[in-house]
């Protein structure tokens, strides 16, 4: 194939890009001002408004959301399409497929601002939104996707830049995991329940969660860096070597850690150290790719004092350093073990997403909104005022948590020269945090705003310039000589192939045999990079790679594939033979074969109360894991043990405890104490934050669709029969019968069929083992 | 209990071998960042952000 050489004119989709910006600066306004509100909930209960639209469980999700995909999301694409088209010299592929990514990104957020609040909600941390929305998100992709891989076809670049590989690693990437933590079966329009239980649902989910930061938090903000730093400083980016290096080792090893979200729980101890190892083996490429982002501004230091888009970097680099420092850190299982589940969680997460992804949109938005309206930044005082604004509420709120955290770790695990509980009582860490709360408050406002001015004085740039769309003059190469065929039959494709083929046979060989092809893989080892020393002056294979964006992808998805692979298929695969496995080791079979104990699945009318549990948001508070330490088994009973989980969708471990754990809660108080604490929390434990629940003493449940999610939990693999399906509602209302009558002994009156009878059930049977089989 | 089965199970061989494929591929891009790429190639990838363009094109965005 030829080479084409041409001059013409590239008049770049700025129009998109110009949308998603004021869509970026829109919704950050919301999904900070929803933190404001909960972190107002939890400095000031009554906050909460006795509504249940408002209570903390459910605006709490609907903080995360709009923070992490409606604000990052707009300022991802509004930065992916304006740097892919100037780095790739070419104008988007479609402008319908451009406009209908942004229009249906704007509906999938307008919908989950209102299903949230609502409860409509998947109990999943990050993945809460319903499964028609969900539907939405997926279309929304593939729409971005393939505007995205179009233009990469049409580009009048030969290479591609490392911005566009991490674009192209996160487009792949979220596609996977997302649909994967997705696969749901519906039982309404509005519900359903993931196909994944107990700890298998766990570990999809952290894979997920995790990843979600790693693949829409960080590389498409890395990228971003590297476009958007070198242009601010006006220098190249310090080293394209350590930038290659950089992008494999993240892609590979990111897609490991998310385990660490499950250190110390009844995840196999095997998982929960590889996710530890890969954690901190991140932090090589983390802290390579900062000091590639911070050199980038060397001979330019001196416009950290004068140029406010230069200083948004440079902090926000810094907090990225910082935050994948303080990740590493909190993987280590000892470390883990006193922050996990305190509030050191959450002044990691905002270190990150307000110092590293807030910073680097305001910088990337105060450097883009002059340029797309032809025009200067209306007021750099006022962007020098957020600035300083934002860095002091940033670090008002993450110091805040620390010391919170840290206090509430130690408060926690901490014992009398006897081995007992030195504070035995969970509310007074709370009391203690109290003032550190209203810390956080204020520098949450802090940080509103400085973004509140920052949309201001853009809002004041775009009125005083005219919206105009980059041109670009193009001559030369147009197309790559070199087919994809070529590429996938050439030496150093066959090499990784051989690679992967040797190390697979290695695990069905003995002893001789391993060392025979360890032996190999040497050898292929230092054949390759021979070949590849012989080939440079030629074309080097990466070279060619980057040619070949097809290719690219390809090696992208098999890099993040083995890492979710091996993680997730063993505790999949092994799940099947559960039960004959428990029945060997702990003999809960009798001789003829028939079980002794059982885990029983949920009653219908616990079924019930544990979907209210989930719309109520109640993962955000409470967790639903003892952990095998002293300190935990004397304040909330007997560790938790996988087999126990094995008909939980979705699971609810939690992963922050505002309040106590509730594993072994069924059981431990009577009916009258759930319905008093639910009606006013505070009637029970002086000093509490939660809402109250009183509505749930006035609604009633729909018995007549009971049936139909038990026939959804059984084709998940849930064994209910079809005499427990059919008889469905009128059991549920006998046992909410036998709730009621039991409070009417108070002269407490609910309905059978009320939500609160519900959740009494549900609270009642947590954490109640395998049972003996009558 | 589960802690017995898995750590008898021949699956956990899998992590291993992610490891294994990791180191490999490290090494194999170390070698090509630092030893394949010519200082003139890493030079003109990394002004590739730095070329300029000029503002003042047709408003057809919608």
């Amino acid at each position: 194939m030829q080479d084409t050489v041409s001059t013409r004119q590239v008049v770049y989709n700025d129009g998109v890009v110009r949308a998603f910006s004021i869509a970026t600066m829109i919704w950050s306004a919301v999904g900070m001002l929803v933190g404001v509100i909960v972190a107002t909930q939890l400095s000031f209960w009554q906050a909460n408004l006795g509504i249940e639209w408002t209570s903390f469980g459910r605006l709490r999700p609907l903080h995360t959301n709009a923070a992490i995909f409606a604000f990052v999301g707009n300022m991802m694409f509004a930065g992916v399409y304006h740097s892919t088209q100037r780095l790739l010299k070419t104008r988007l592929a479609s402008n319908a497929l451009s406009w209908a990514h942004f229009w249906l990104y704007q509906l999938i957020i307008v919908g989950a601002t209102v299903t949230l609040p609502l409860g409509l909600s998947q109990g999943k941390e990050y993945a809460e939104l319903i499964w028609p929305i969900d539907l939405l998100v997926v279309v929304t992709w593939v729409v971005f996707a393939v505007n995205f891989f179009w233009t990469l076809a049409r580009r009048n670049e030969k290479n591609l830049y490392v911005a566009i590989w991490f674009y192209i690693a996160t487009i792949i990437t979220i596609a996977v995991l997302y649909i994967v933590n997705n696969i749901q079966i519906p039982t309404s329009l509005m519900h359903s329940y993931s196909i994944f239980t107990g700890v298998q649902d766990a570990l999809v989910q952290w894979w997920y969660g995790h990843n979600a930061v790693a693949f829409f938090l960080t590389t498409p903000i890395l990228g971003i860096m590297y476009y958007y730093l070198p242009k601010a400083a006006n220098r190249p980016v310090y080293s394209y070597r350590l930038s290659v290096v950089h992008f494999w080792s993240l892609v590979f090893l990111y897609i490991w850690a998310g385990p660490h979200h499950l250190l110390y729980t009844a995840l196999p101890d095997w998982a929960q150290t590889i996710g530890m190892i890969f954690s901190i083996m991140l932090w090589a490429p983390s802290w390579g790719g900062m000091l590639n982002g911070l050199l980038t501004l060397r001979g330019a230091w001196h416009k950290f004092t004068t140029d406010p888009v230069i200083k948004f970097f440079i902090v926000a680099v810094t907090f990225y350093g910082m935050s994948t420092f303080e990740g590493p850190l909190l993987s280590i299982k000892s470390v883990s073990a006193l922050g996990h589940y305190t509030d050191w969680i959450i002044g990691h997460v905002h270190s990150g997403v307000l110092g590293w992804n807030g910073f680097m949109a305001a910088g990337m938005l105060y450097w883009m909104v002059p340029r797309l309206w032809s025009t200067k930044l209306h007021s750099v005082k006022l962007a020098e005022t957020h600035f300083w604004i934002g860095t002091f509420g940033i670090l008002l709120y993450v110091v805040s948590m620390w010391v919170s955290g840290i206090s509430q770790g130690l408060y926690l695990r901490a014992l009398d020269a006897d081995g007992f509980l030195l504070y035995p009582d969970f509310i007074e860490s709370l009391i203690a945090s109290k003032f550190l709360y209203q810390m956080r408050l204020i520098g949450g406002l802090a940080y509103l705003t400085g973004f509140l001015l920052m949309i201001g004085n853009l809002w004041a740039t775009i009125r005083q310039g005219k919206a105009v769309d980059g041109t670009v003059e193009v001559t030369g190469v147009t197309k790559n000589s070199s087919s994809f065929f070529s590429l996938m039959k050439g030496a150093p494709v066959v090499y990784s192939v051989l690679l992967i083929a040797l190390s697979c046979v290695m695990f069905f060989v003995g002893v001789i045999g391993t060392a025979i092809v360890v032996a190999a893989l040497v050898v292929v080892t230092v054949s390759a990079i021979l070949y590849a020393k012989q080939s440079k002056k030629d074309h080097a294979w990466h070279d060619l790679v980057e040619g070949h964006p097809m290719a690219f992808t390809v090696l992208v998805l098999v890099a993040i594939l083995i890492g979710g692979l091996v993680e997730i298929i063993p505790t999949v695969v092994t799940s099947q033979k559960i039960p004959d496995q428990m029945a060997e080791i702990t003999a809960l079979q009798n001789e003829d074969g028939v079980y002794r104990f059982m885990q029983e699945p949920y009653s219908p009318l616990e079924v019930e109360g544990r979907d209210i549990y989930v719309r109520e948001g109640c993962y955000t508070c409470h967790s639903q894991m003892v952990r095998p330490f002293r300190h935990e088994t004397l304040r909330y009973g007997e560790y938790s043990r996988v087999e126990e989980f094995i008909y939980d969708t979705p699971f609810q471990w939690g992963s922050k405890r505002t309040g106590p754990d509730l594993h072994r809660v069924g059981g431990r108080y009577p009916n009258q104490w759930h319905y008093l604490h639910m009606m006013d929390p505070r009637d029970i434990s002086s000093g509490s934050i939660m809402p109250d629940y009183a509505f749930m003493k006035d609604k009633s449940v729909d018995f007549s669709k009971t049936a139909k999610k038990m026939s959804v939990l059984r084709t998940i693999g849930v064994p209910y029969t079809d005499e427990q399906i059919e008889t469905a509602a009128a059991v549920a209302l006998s046992q909410g019968e036998l709730i009621a009558k039991d409070l009417s002994g108070a002269m407490i009156d609910i309905e059978p069929n009320s939500e609160m009878a519900a959740m009494i059930a549900y609270l009642q049977r947590l954490g109640r083992g395998p049972q003996e089989v009558e | 209990m589960f802690q017995e089965f898995y750590n008898n199970s021949n699956l956990l061989a899998w992590p291993l071998l992610g490891l294994g494929i990791f180191v490999t591929s490290f090494i194999l891009v170390l070698y090509y960042a630092f030893a394949v790429i010519s200082k003139n190639d890493s030079d003109k990838m990394a002004a590739l952000p730095l070329e300029q363009e000029s503002a003042g094109g047709l408003n057809n965005d919608r």
